[in-house]
């Protein structure tokens, strides 16, 4: 038996935890173990090396999913949660809440934000990698393609357009959250603190058609409510500075926590951010 | 499913999920296996399946597969390969590359780090260049010497650096600095090398790889090698790292002869390195590649040996150490084989491109060029004239540097990733002009595992593609290393020799041998 001490719980997951069932292991990770409720959504069991997000468990150990399977049941007794063979104590964790989003982004900080992701981004996803073939290269272009065309179809405030590209975003691209599902991802979180509706509707009609799987859909699900893992929600802040007294700092710091998750991810989410940015600032 | 000229192979794996990191890095890994041309590990969504679709790669059991499914596919250029193929990518899949191992300890800050690893005095940092000099910054405060292997770092944050390292005591190598080696620890591109009582100051990685190699070759041995980054000796940063490496090295008591090897210098800066060396109470030697005469004389004036090549530096620093030159292999030029290779070539074929992974070699084979050319193009030189892109075709004679941020933007370094350069290879060998190709494989720490092995294909093809067409195709090759490093330096050579490429034994005779195959004498 393993023991783990939570170190941090969402809110909405300590109300959920709080009715009971936790559900069954849905996919095991070195670092990360998810965990499917009985109406097939998803939350998470993290190490510290991952951001504190929607829905997540931070537990204070490096391999959470070591000798776990999927299908194993998760138990919940009193303040102790059960994975297999890990026991998680969860009387000590510090709830997480959510970052606030204050201001409105200037021309000046989306332009800041474009040139920190062109020097910092990882290519291979919607920045194209160069010197690549085959499919990794010919999505990487498409989900470029259509997220210009989502930006695009949203200032013109043209929902079907706007409808159409979002739904070919889902699902498109490489990785185990592909890229232009993390594009839709981070634009929606714009959408959302921007309050540019028709970006929201378009992204929220994609997902309710479906065409991607389960990891993906909890983070569109929690990214349509304006949520999403911390460093995401830290930049969206950075770029919307009160009074637009953005700092160039606090974007590279918050663009470079960003970057660190996954392989293309971080930069995909970034992507999607600025596209949103774009449309409130005319900076397209 | 097999294609009009290629064969393909599919897996489904039901209902896997691996994180993106490992699923990119098994993708990379399937794409360098033998005769893949496109290897694709992707999740079964609909789109993609669309995409799949549209290359002629969807198959009934991918159309039936689900979002939560992984797709494996690999496409071969023969039958043959294909199982093989599929079975290395499966293979992959199930050892997954590690994120991290018992040894290893993650820290999420260099002040965590420092707290973590109280006994450790040096930072390696590799982060976007965006994000180096707050790094950096912070590992000097904690008390650190710092490696900084990024580049993109503005010149006044590095001047910034290495004045707030000079007041507190410590080495600020880099920006832009790939080559140390610390107390017998290499640092990311480094060969292994004897260790000995000459200590170097780089300011340039793989002329700090060349002269450890040479004076390795010369039976000689490395006390420190320490790097300075590239623009350490540029007037606006005025050589201050590598003034302050030479006084760790003048009180190191196992350094016995100071070696400093850079590019080009402002002679200002030059002159500043000159006067500290020769107040030294240790013999110097300096390498600065393609100095001018008057630069060579001033140093010789104030008793320091100053060279424009590498290999006479490396053999004057040897001597100086105590080695008997008598006893040593000089590798004088091979004139019968200039010969030989001259009389293969016909008139038309008259030039030199030069398709380099390490900058100070592509700068030594260019220098020499130069004394004997004038009509020498590479993304190297300063002056418009003579300056190519990595996008413009060649010219004349032309030295290609890949590791120049044109080719390595959002790209991994051509000594690990040689996809650059095998593109332009295959268009210079196709130039009728072109009378010698000159590549250089570097091997040591974080290096290529086989830099020539990956090379051998495209190499027989051109070989034989120059054959078919009636004309002899030169390829000189130069491979940095010793016979301790992990890619074996004689297994290298010998791939090269079964492939009929010429190879050099320094990076000074690569140069001279490549300027002597393509003159044409009086006739040109």
């Amino acid at each position: 038996m393993t023991t783990a001490t939570a170190t941090t719980v969402d809110l909405s997951l300590l109300d959920a935890l709080g009715a009971g069932c936790p559900g069954s292991v849905h996919s095991v990770f070195r670092t990360a173990v998810n965990v499917q409720r009985p109406d097939g959504t998803l939350w998470s069991v993290v190490s510290p090396r991952h951001p504190a997000g929607p829905a997540t468990l931070g537990v204070d150990i490096d391999e959470p999913g070591r000798g776990l399977s999927p299908g194993e049941p998760v138990r919940l007794d009193g303040q102790r949660l059960a994975l297999g063979e890990l026991s998680v104590d969860l009387s000590r964790a510090v709830p997480r809440e959510r970052r606030v989003v204050k201001g409105r982004p200037t021309p000046a900080a989306v332009v800041t934000l474009r040139g920190l992701i062109e020097l910092s981004g990882t290519p291979g996803g919607v920045i194209p990698g160069t010197g690549t073939s085959g499919f990794g290269a010919l999505v990487g272009t498409l989900v470029a393609e259509r997220l210009h065309c989502l930006t695009d179809a949203v200032g013109r405030e043209d929902l079907a357009a706007a409808t159409a590209a979002a739904g070919r975003l889902l699902g498109l691209g490489v990785g185990l959250t592909p890229s232009g599902d993390d594009a839709l991802v981070g634009f929606a979180v714009a959408c959302h603190h921007l309050a540019l509706p028709i970006g929201t509707r378009a992204v929220s009609s994609a997902v309710e058609a479906g065409g991607t799987h389960p990891i993906s859909l909890a983070a569109l699900q929690a990214a349509l409510t304006g949520d999403a893992v911390d460093p995401l929600l830290d930049l969206v802040a950075a770029v919307c500075a009160p009074d637009g007294a953005h700092s160039p700092d606090a974007i590279a710091a918050a663009l470079s926590a960003l970057l660190a998750i996954g392989h293309t991810s971080g930069t995909d989410l970034a992507c999607g951010v600025h596209a949103a940015m774009t449309i409130t600032t005319d900076a397209r | 499913m097999r294609g009009s000229t290629l064969s393909t192979r599919t897996a489904i794996k039901k209902n896997t999920y691996i994180d993106s990191v490992s699923l990119m890095s098994i993708s990379t890994k399937a794409a360098a296996l033998d005769g893949v041309t496109n290897a694709v590990a992707a999740m079964a969504t609909p789109m993609n399946k669309e995409i799949l679709g549209n290359q002629g790669l969807l198959t009934p059991e991918i159309e039936a597969a689900t979002p939560g499914d992984l797709v494996l596919i690999v496409v071969t250029t023969t039958e043959e390969q294909a199982e093989p193929a599929m079975a290395g990518l499966e293979e992959l899949l199930v050892r997954k590359p590690a994120t991290g191992s018992e040894t290893e300890a993650t820290y999420r800050t260099i002040a965590g780090a420092v707290q973590g690893r109280p006994d450790a005095n040096v930072a390696v940092i590799s982060v976007n260049g965006a994000f180096a000099t707050r790094e950096a910054r912070q590992a000097l405060e904690n008390g650190l010497h710092v490696m900084l292997f990024s580049d993109n770092v503005p010149v006044e944050d590095e001047v910034s650096l290495k004045q707030r390292a000079h007041e507190l005591g410590l080495l600020m190598m880099g920006p832009d600095c790939g080559t140390a080696i610390v107390n017998g620890v290499s640092l990311c591109f480094a060969n292994k090398v004897r260790q000995g009582s000459i200590g170097i100051v780089g300011a340039s990685g793989t002329g700090s790889q060349e002269m450890s190699v040479r004076i390795h070759d010369f039976t000689g041995g490395i006390s420190q090698l320490l790097g300075t980054g590239g623009r350490d000796l540029s007037a606006e940063v005025g050589g201050i790292m590598m003034l302050d490496a030479i006084d760790a090295l003048e009180a190191d008591p196992a350094t016995t002869v100071l070696v400093v090897v850079s590019k080009p210098p402002a002679r200002e800066v030059a002159d500043r390195v000159l006067d500290r060396l020769a107040a030294s109470p240790k013999p110097a030697v300096v390498c600065f590649l393609g100095a001018s005469d008057d630069l060579i004389d001033a140093g010789a004036a104030k008793g320091v040996q100053v060279f424009n090549r590498t290999k006479p530096a490396a053999l004057a620093a040897v001597v100086a150490a105590g080695v008997d030159e008598s006893t040593l292999d000089l590798h004088s030029l091979n004139w019968p084989l200039i010969e030989e290779v001259r009389a293969k070539l016909t008139l038309q074929q008259r030039y030199i491109r030069g398709l380099f992974c390490g900058g100070t070699l592509c700068d030594e084979a260019m220098f020499l060029a130069l004394e004997k050319y004038d009509d020498v193009y590479s993304n190297l030189r300063k002056d418009a004239e003579h300056k190519l892109t990595g996008t413009d075709p060649s010219k004349a004679h032309t030295f290609l540097d890949f590791g120049e941020d044109e080719f390595t933007n959002g790209k991994p370094h051509p000594m690990i990733d040689p996809s650059n350069r095998i593109e332009r290879f295959l268009a210079e060998a196709a130039d009728p002009e072109v009378g010698v190709i000159v590549m250089d494989f570097v091997l040591g720490y974080g290096a290529h595992p086989d830099p020539v092995g990956v090379m051998l294909p495209v190499i027989r093809k051109a070989k034989a593609d120059a054959a078919a067409a009636g004309r002899h195709l030169e390829i000189l090759a130069y491979v940095l290393g010793t016979q301790e490093d992990s890619q074996n330096f004689d297994e290298q050579v010998a791939k090269l020799t079964e492939a009929d490429v010429t190879w050099a034994s320094s990076s000074t005779n690569t140069g001279l041998l490549a300027r002597e195959f393509v003159w044409k004498g009086d006739v040109a």
